[in-house]
């Protein structure tokens, strides 16, 4: 059984309105950890005894009168990336298995200040690096709506545990998907932030210029709500950005009227699964019922973008992982593999790689003079099994990971926000997301369309 | 011309072990046939996308 309440803003109607107590809603939580995490294995720490003691002073506080915010008292989890002060944190590696930070991440630091109650920290792709999250040390994460299928990743414990109902909201990791396809593979919403929104202080890296934090979580709104607590300038993460905060909590019935929404038909609405390729269909019928407007555009070559993005990310991940290289049992074969490439990778290519970037920034940014957000499939198939290498999508075989992040890795390498939420199942029952991508920090935009469409 | 990337994993400290070379190079050499063409639309005047800044405090 999973916890009573399905959203954040529910939960925390029923703590407001003294129908349950943070200690109570927390204990729901850590049972249902407790119960499912045998079978989903989506969290490597359940932290019960600090998040009890929590909850006690979260109840102390409310009974005085005094709340932090939506998340006072709300159980949540953080992928095991984020530092945890005195809570160990693996990253999924044996690297980290006995790594206790002495300090937060800025996410933690946040969500505590928030009142969040932080139950444990979710299991993940080793290293954050790769999509199934089929970890060989410490066991693959299952998808709740079929476990013999991945969740996605690198945050599937995150999406695994949201999905399930184990918790309200779940912190991910996104350096080429890594929340969004969770997302999507699961059937919950996942937000990535533009590029400086969320600070990436006391995350342990996997690449400098592509990793993004956001929430996954049942809807639009909550992962609106969650990052209203945690957008905003950190001077000790370099990137982090000072451009002004939006609200970005939806209205409950928002209008599409007038809204420009871009259908990038080449490239995103290639070789996709037929039962993908419809649920698309059925969501862009649902936002023009809305009112809003469909504009056919035509994007610049994502394929290079994709390319330069691997590029990037294989350079970079090595390079932060050099010093650990001396010992190649402590790596699972991918990740290795992985590895390795980036270290044969000619530095010339790097500075190419970062240079052809701002070049396809700017002719990615041109869409946007005809249109307010973009609607794509988050990833063009369903969750695959755990184990498969291949899939096959219109009679062409392609890799499971190339195929899982051929759709959202280059809005990472342009910064953007990006948002996944359901839309859809195939004949097996499996979530089909679409993802909604906006403007250089408009992500109240993308909130807002996410939430209107789930809500339609 | 592609690389001999043999030899260059061969000469890395620590080298790659050649058992490991066939998920190593089959997958690089894709990623070099798209990749390589793209630079050549470049201007030599671009910068990359993140350039060095120097905060202001370091020389206070």
């Amino acid at each position: 059984m999973s916890l009573p309440f399905r959203t954040i803003s529910d939960a925390a109607a029923a703590l407001a309105g003294k129908k349950i107590s943070a200690v109570e809603l927390t204990r729901a939580s850590l049972d249902a950890i407790a119960r499912e995490n045998s079978r989903l294995n989506a969290f490597l720490t359940v932290m019960d005894e600090v998040a009890l003691a929590e909850a006690k002073e979260r109840d102390a506080e409310l009974a005085r009168g005094d709340v932090r915010s939506i998340l006072h008292g709300v159980p949540v989890a953080v992928k095991d990336v984020f530092c945890t002060k005195g809570v160990k944190t693996t990253c999924g590696s044996p690297i980290f298995a006995n790594y206790v930070p002495d300090h937060d991440a800025a996410v933690v630091e946040r969500l505590r200040q928030a009142g969040a109650v932080i139950v444990g920290k979710t299991h993940q792709h080793e290293l954050a690096y790769g999509v199934t999250s089929n970890n060989p040390h410490y066991g693959p994460v299952r998808n709740p709506v079929d476990t013999d299928r991945i969740p996605g990743g690198a945050s599937g414990g995150s999406g695994a545990a949201v999905a399930a109902g184990l918790v309200l909201m779940a912190m991910g990791s996104d350096t080429g998907g890594s929340i969004r396809i969770p997302a999507s593979y699961c059937g919950c919403t996942g937000l990535k932030p533009t590029t400086g929104r969320v600070s990436r202080y006391g995350v342990v890296p996997l690449d400098f210029t592509l990793d993004h934090m956001g929430p996954l979580a049942a809807n639009s709104r909550d992962c609106a709500l969650t990052l209203q607590l945690l957008a905003g300038f950190d001077p000790r993460d370099e990137s982090s950005s000072r451009a002004p905060l939006d609200r970005y909590a939806p209205p409950v019935q928002a209008s599409l009227e007038g809204l420009r929404i871009g259908i990038p038909r080449k490239f995103f609405y290639e070789r996709l699964q037929p039962e993908v390729e419809s649920s698309l269909a059925a969501l862009l019928k649902k936002a023009e019922s809305m009112r809003a407007r469909l504009v056919e555009v035509e994007p610049p070559d994502m394929a290079a973008i994709n390319a330069i993005g691997r590029v990037i990310l294989l350079s970079e991940a090595s390079a932060g992982m050099a010093g650990h290289m001396g010992d190649r049992s402590k790596f699972g074969a991918d990740v290795l593999a992985l590895l390795d490439q980036g270290r044969l990778l000619p530095a010339t290519d790097y500075v190419n790689a970062q240079r052809l970037r701002r070049i396809y920034m700017r002719k990615f940014d041109r869409l946007f003079e005809q249109t307010d957000c973009l609607i794509t499939p988050c990833t063009p198939v369903t969750a695959p099994k755990i184990g498969q290498g291949m899939v096959e999508i219109g009679g062409v075989e392609e890799d499971v990971r190339l195929a899982t992040t051929r759709l959202a890795r280059p809005i990472n390498v342009l910064g953007l926000p990006a948002l996944s939420i359901p839309c859809g199942t195939d004949a097996n029952g499996l979530p089909v997301g679409a993802q909604i991508i906006g403007r250089r920090f408009d992500e109240k935009t993308v909130l807002a369309l996410g939430a209107a469409l789930e809500a339609g | 011309m592609s690389r001999d990337y043999k030899a260059l994993a061969r000469a890395l400290a620590p080298d790659i072990p050649d058992e490991n070379l066939p998920g190593v190079i089959g997958p690089l050499e894709k990623l070099e046939d798209l990749f390589r063409p793209l630079a050549k639309e470049m201007e030599a005047e671009t910068e990359p996308a993140f350039v060095l800044v120097l905060p202001t405090e370091w020389f206070a």
